[in-house]
């Protein structure tokens, strides 16, 4: 069953060069269409700025898209009204990058992991120190660290009280916009354990968002390759892994495996600089190894190849 | 022996306070070698880079130990003499490029900034050591690019600009503090083979800090593994990656994402706060092949082969 789609998503963001100068299209993302199952993971792999994030923010409307629709729960929520919303935001949340910038450092545990009651239900203070207890338990952290603030928390334990609060309302589906990437390679293995335990004691649905292909292979059971704000790749994670398809993304997957190898980085070659502006054919093709004449005329729609296994290329196989 | 670093000991002093946060840092540092240190965020990684540049801030002081370049204990020199070290003799460059660069002078300027305190080279010849210095770092265009705003480049572009910048007065030895955690996996794999090629071509030794142990397969002659202010395994490598002693690089390793066919085993616990105090070895809290006196008796190295360790279990050889 979907519990979420988004259908032909755009967002465009106006940009102006300097105090005087043109205003800039950006496509930031340029009709995504996808739907994530209850209680799948979804992984979302790209590089900065190919609209990952903004993707993630568009379904959870903390960016209004500039067209599509979203549906959740079979429901169109993409013209909900700000009071419909609040009580949507209950089963939907986020988990933010960056530990050290999405936790208020004026406020104790206490406070952050309590604000959502408060919002959402006001309880009582004692009712909300229970549920607080519980939740730094689930998480895997001391309860006695309740009224700590978070600068006496390490980066990983800081993700572990953002994801507390994302799962503080008992939300059906979790958005984690790379939380991975500010932690140490070994703490990374510790949160990742603690989103599949997670997932497995509550049922929840991820869309996770991540530029290392490899990490996200540990926790999706899709995964989707954006490129300049356009889904080029979909399947299973074993096919995407195993037998990509798009150059990007076998391009995105030679990266991980020379660094994992340590076979030296020498024969990985990439174009460094893209020509900004507007591009007619396929959004790969200044990279792209395997280009043809075709691919700068002509834009490839992401097209089912095989079962489940969607791909936005002329050529790959 | 280019840089030899005997019996390090470095001091937090909070009020009457102290903690000792680096204790006894042994280490070298031969001719175009390069030495990787590897480790979790706050185990002295880059407190000991930068106690070797001197630029630890007013709090931590040097207690003990000798930071012998080229045959010069650095620390006895009088400030002004080690400000013809720094940049000249030992450079570094740091983890975020954007907030290493200067926002509001263009790349060409904050080049041009180090030549004229390092080389008293006029304007002409200033800008075309900046061309070519942005040349040799792959910046393309680069004699248009010398114009441009940090903020006009990408992430990895800045970090070219950054190496750029500690390259211009052709120093002996490179810090590089975690040169490309802030950067995306593909970004990442080009700024690694550019550091490579650099220290190829120009004889560097290289001191590499990072988190990640897999990047050291391809970059480093040398490893030395840092736990809560100490070296803890020291040795080759190739051999060190292939076969750790140390029950912390053991569980560095298997929690490094491999195949996601093999879960994830994370190191459990997190490292102990700085300013904690520990008997016996610091690891002994999270370590599963504890022994009785670990939690009493702090290890000294042992030494087996070319590698040395500092862990009870292998007392005996």
């Amino acid at each position: 069953m979907k519990l979420i789609e988004g259908i032909n998503l755009k967002k465009i963001y106006t940009l102006k060069r300097g105090l005087f100068g043109k205003k800039v299209k950006i496509n930031a993302l340029d009709g995504v269409t996808l739907s994530i199952l209850k209680g799948e993971t979804f992984g979302l792999v790209g590089e900065s700025g190919c609209g990952k994030s903004t993707l993630g923010k568009v379904l959870l409307r903390l960016e209004e898209p500039s067209e599509g629709k979203i549906f959740f729960e079979n429901e169109d929520i993409t013209n909900f009204s700000p009071k419909d919303m609040k009580s949507l935001r209950r089963k939907m949340q986020i988990v933010f990058q960056d530990p050290y910038a999405s936790l208020n450092p004026r406020k104790s545990i206490f406070e952050i992991l309590g604000e959502p009651f408060i919002i959402h239900y006001q309880l009582s203070k004692r009712e909300i120190l229970e549920k607080v207890k519980f939740l730094l338990e689930i998480v895997g952290l001391p309860t006695d660290s309740i009224y700590k603030y978070p600068h006496e928390f390490s980066g990983g334990q800081r993700q572990r009280i953002a994801i507390a609060r994302a799962i503080a309302l008992e939300p059906s589906f979790i958005v984690a916009d790379e939380p991975l990437s500010a932690l140490d390679v070994s703490v990374q293995a510790q949160v990742i354990e603690l989103f599949l335990r997670l997932q497995e004691n509550f049922g929840l649905t991820y869309l996770f968002i991540s530029h290392d292909i490899n990490v996200v292979g540990y926790i999706a059971q899709r995964i989707g390759v954006m490129y300049r704000g356009k889904l080029v790749e979909v399947g299973p994670t074993e096919v995407i892994l195993k037998r990509p398809s798009h150059p990007y993304t076998k391009l995105l997957l030679e990266a991980v495996t020379l660094q994992r190898e340590g076979r030296g980085f020498s024969s990985f070659k990439v174009l460094s600089e893209e020509e900004n502006g507007e591009i007619g054919g396929c959004v790969f093709f200044s990279r792209c190894r395997e280009a043809k004449p075709v691919c700068k005329e002509i834009h490839p729609e992401l097209k089912e190849i095989e079962k489940g296994h969607a791909l936005a290329c002329f050529f790959g196989s | 022996m280019l840089l030899d670093i005997k019996k390090l000991k470095v001091n937090l002093n909070i009020k009457k306070a102290k903690f000792a946060i680096l204790r006894e840092i042994d280490i070298v540092l031969k001719q175009r070698e390069t030495l990787a240190l590897v480790g979790e965020s706050g185990c002295g990684k880059t407190l000991t880079a930068l106690s070797i540049l001197r630029l630890l801030p007013p709090a931590i002081k040097i207690e003990k130990g000798e930071i012998i370049y080229q045959g010069i204990n650095l620390l006895n020199l009088k400030e002004e003499d080690m400000r013809k070290i720094r940049g000249k003799e030992i450079a570094m460059i740091f983890q975020e490029p954007s907030v290493a660069l200067n926002p509001v002078f263009t790349i060409g300027e904050q080049i041009a900034e180090v030549l004229r305190i390092h080389q008293g080279l006029n304007q002409r010849e200033t800008l075309e050591r900046v061309i070519e210095l942005l040349k040799q770092v792959r910046i393309p265009d680069p004699h248009l690019r010398y114009k441009s705003y940090p903020h006009q480049l990408s992430g990895g572009m800045k970090q070219r600009v950054v190496i750029a910048m500690a390259l211009a007065a052709e120093p002996k030895v490179l810090i590089a503090d975690e040169p490309t955690t802030a950067l995306d996996v593909t970004v990442q794999a080009q700024i690694l083979d550019l550091l490579l090629q650099l220290k190829e071509e120009r004889e560097l030794s290289l001191i590499f800090i990072t988190h990640n142990l897999a990047l050291t397969k391809s970059l480093a002659d040398t490893v030395a593994v840092m736990y809560f202010g100490q070296i803890v395994e020291y040795g080759k490598s190739d051999s060190l990656l292939k076969d750790p002693y140390h029950p912390y690089t053991k569980g560095l390793i298997s929690s490094l994402p491999q195949d996601p066919s093999s879960p994830l085993r994370p190191i459990p616990g997190t490292l102990p706060h700085i300013t904690s105090e520990i008997k016996g070895c610091p690891f002994h809290n999270r370590c599963s092949y504890k022994l009785q006196k670990c939690s009493s008796l702090s290890p000294p190295f042992f030494e087996i082969e070319d590698r040395k360790v500092r862990c009870w279990l292998y007392e005996t050889n």
